[in-house]
């Protein structure tokens, strides 16, 4: 990499922190180091991309007790099995389908603890919570789960308390996903006791949560399909500037040619 | 780059968005019993979309699906706007492919579904864009400053009423023409007598009909082949008029036939149409070049139109050096100007077909800043 390439990426960098913003890069776009990088311009076109996925992300909408609700529960259920290993936690993550490493539970918890202690994830689920959540995102994360998981296989053969840190970095973020989401459903639910007995396991919920969302999906993609030909058209519709737009709405050729034929008439 | 930043990022999106499935995963319970969609038939049109959906990646759709949620709580109103601009540049889209010469519409039909799609799509854009840039160029002055000064509400009003006048304007032009084309006053008064839409059809249909005649008259252009012309004749009005239109960037005598008596060159401007001011006005308009366009296929969409503005601009500036219209520290001031100024600037020097003379380009510090333009009256002096 040469050094005009590490400026520029470290410029990039510096612009990509805090919240998703596409319109910051776009400055970075006129750089005249793209003219001679090929590289640098690819890594700047992920970087819009990904800004403007992360900038369309609608917020989450959960109940706001939630969060109140949850650490409640999590509370009870460290104080119903303090000694047994993983408890309460533990069969909750105890999911065949998911195939959760060992240990997962009790590195959630102190994961878990840590946050609580900082109050983020009160922070973090009061924060997020006015949202209509998209049909299919239970399907994209489930397969985007799928595939750490697959990973998170090979982490019990590593030695323990020797595995990379990037390594638990993920698995304490998804672990945490999956304990915060897990248990908002439950508590919906009232699988943790809050709503009465149930049989449902929490992976029983996973599944069906999955299944029903595809024929939601299906039908929304249908109606997407119906409606293709408008819709792409109305991406190219809404890079138009507003006189632009009003101009494609009221006039088209015709009105070019009577003013063609105007001007001539005035000419001779 | 996979930087810790962004590593960073995209696992706060993975957490976020594990939220959003449970939740949905939720919901979806809630909405098992939702009847699918009830229309089931399967066209050749509906394939085609279909096929073109399978082939978007997961993020368009994921885009697609949000913004038809964004179209159904739209108000009726802006809904039936939206559709009427959708339908505008649908037909575009069909004029645009259906004008490209053999050789660009071969290379376009090779290309994969998707990137064939966002290349026509684009070129529709263009050609839209600019037929508003040319209709408010044609607009009596006065008129066009209403125009960009109304608020949008406003603005909407004075276009209804524009293109209200243009109805009215049909019939006489007709008239005025009808000498030309042969037309008994019996044919003119059907024509008439028309409802306002066919009658706007027909307008076109009586600028074809001029164009071939002239073109009969006086001869193809030089290079220009008999069997290219047969197939242009052969369009239909709409799609005859935007060919000809791009065939004049190729064939700058062809805009004779499109306006025979042109108003603005009877006052005596002799250079817009010597060889330095085409060549500018062919520059200026490489995003209009489907040729140019498609060599450019292979690249994304954003780096596409970069390429395309930036090889305007090189031989915007080549035409304008070798013309003499501008010179020395101009020159290199016009160099320096970013591509919105730059453009502007070229685009007024060429709309007064260069009897504005050489151009000059302040250097910056002589540029009044934006609060100094807003404070100052038109009547203050320095």
């Amino acid at each position: 990499m040469s050094t005009s390439c590490m400026e520029f990426r470290q410029q990039l960098e510096a612009l990509l922190d805090g919240r998703p913003d596409p319109e910051r890069l776009t400055v970075l776009g006129w750089h005249e180091h793209l003219l001679s990088c090929g590289a640098c311009r690819e890594i700047l076109e992920q970087e819009e991309a990904l800004e403007l996925l992360l900038a369309s992300l609608p917020d989450p909408q959960l109940p706001p007790d939630l969060s109140r609700r949850l650490v409640r529960r999590l509370r009870e259920a460290e104080s119903e099995a303090p000694d047994a290993k993983g408890g309460a936690l533990e069969s909750l993550l105890a999911l065949d389908e998911v195939a959760i490493p060992t240990g997962l539970a009790d590195r959630v918890r102190e994961g878990v603890a840590e946050a609580r202690r900082e109050d983020r994830l009160d922070a973090l689920l009061e924060r997020a919570f006015r949202v209509e959540v998209p049909e299919d995102l239970g399907q994209r994360v489930l397969s985007g789960l799928e595939e750490e998981r697959s990973r998170d296989r090979l982490i019990p053969m590593a030695p323990q308390g020797h595995a990379p840190s990037m390594s638990r970095g993920v698995l304490l973020k998804l672990a945490a996903a999956i304990l915060v989401g897990a248990s908002g459903v439950a508590l919906w639910r009232g699988t943790l006791g809050l709503g009465g007995e149930s049989s449902e396991t929490p992976s029983g919920l996973l599944v069906q949560g999955q299944g029903e969302g595809l024929p939601q999906m299906a039908s929304l993609d249908e109606e997407v399909i119906e409606n293709l030909s408008e819709l792409l058209y109305w991406e190219s519709i809404e890079s138009l500037g507003p006189m632009e737009r009003d101009l494609l709405s009221q006039l088209d050729l015709t009105d070019e040619a009577l003013l063609d034929s105007a001007l001539e008439a005035e000419g001779s | 780059m996979s930087t810790p930043c962004t590593m960073g990022r995209l696992l706060s999106a993975a957490v976020l968005t594990s939220c959003f499935f449970l939740a949905t995963a939720t919901w979806a319970g809630s909405a098992q019993d939702a009847p699918r969609h009830p229309d089931q038939k399967t066209t050749v049109s509906k394939a085609d979309l279909r096929k073109r959906f399978d082939s978007l990646p997961e993020e368009q759709k994921q885009a697609l699906r949000q913004r038809l949620e964004r179209l159904k709580k739209l108000p009726a109103q802006e809904r039936q706007n939206l559709r009427a601009q959708a339908g505008q540049l649908e037909d575009m889209s069909r004029r645009v492919y259906r004008s490209l010469a053999d050789g660009d519409r071969e290379r376009l039909d090779g290309l994969p579904m998707d990137k064939r799609q966002d290349l026509l799509s684009e070129m529709a854009l263009a050609e839209v864009r600019d037929m508003g840039q040319r209709i408010l160029r044609k607009l009596p002055q006065a008129e066009r400053e209403r125009l960009e000064a109304a608020e949008p509400q406003e603005r909407q009003r004075l276009l209804l009423e524009l293109r209200h006048q243009m109805d009215l304007r049909i019939g006489q032009t007709i008239e005025r023409m009808a000498p030309e084309l042969g037309f008994s006053a019996e044919q003119v008064k059907k024509l008439n007598d028309l409802p306002s839409n066919e009658r706007r059809g027909k307008f076109l249909h009586v600028v074809k009909r001029r164009c071939t005649q002239y073109v009969d008259r006086k001869g193809l252009p030089e290079g220009m082949h008999a069997v290219r012309w047969e197939k242009v004749q052969q369009l239909p009005p709409d799609e005859f008029y935007l060919a000809l239109l791009n065939l004049r960037r190729e064939f700058p005598s062809l805009a004779r036939a499109l306006n025979p008596k042109p108003g603005a060159d009877a006052k005596g401007n002799t250079l817009r149409t010597s060889p330095d001011m085409q060549r500018l006005r062919r520059a200026m308009e490489a995003h209009l070049d489907p040729t140019e366009r498609l060599q450019l296929a292979e690249k994304g969409r954003v780096e596409r139109e970069r390429e395309l503005k930036s090889r305007g601009r090189k031989r915007a500036m080549a035409a304008l050096d070798k013309g003499r219209h501008v010179t020395g520290e101009d020159l290199k001031r016009l160099e320096a100007l970013p591509d919105e100024a730059f453009f502007t600037l070229v685009r007024r020097f060429l709309d007064s077909g260069g009897r504005q003379g050489p151009i000059t380009v302040r250097p910056p510090k002589e540029r009044p800043s934006r609060s100094e333009t807003s404070t100052r009256r038109s009547g203050d002096k320095r």
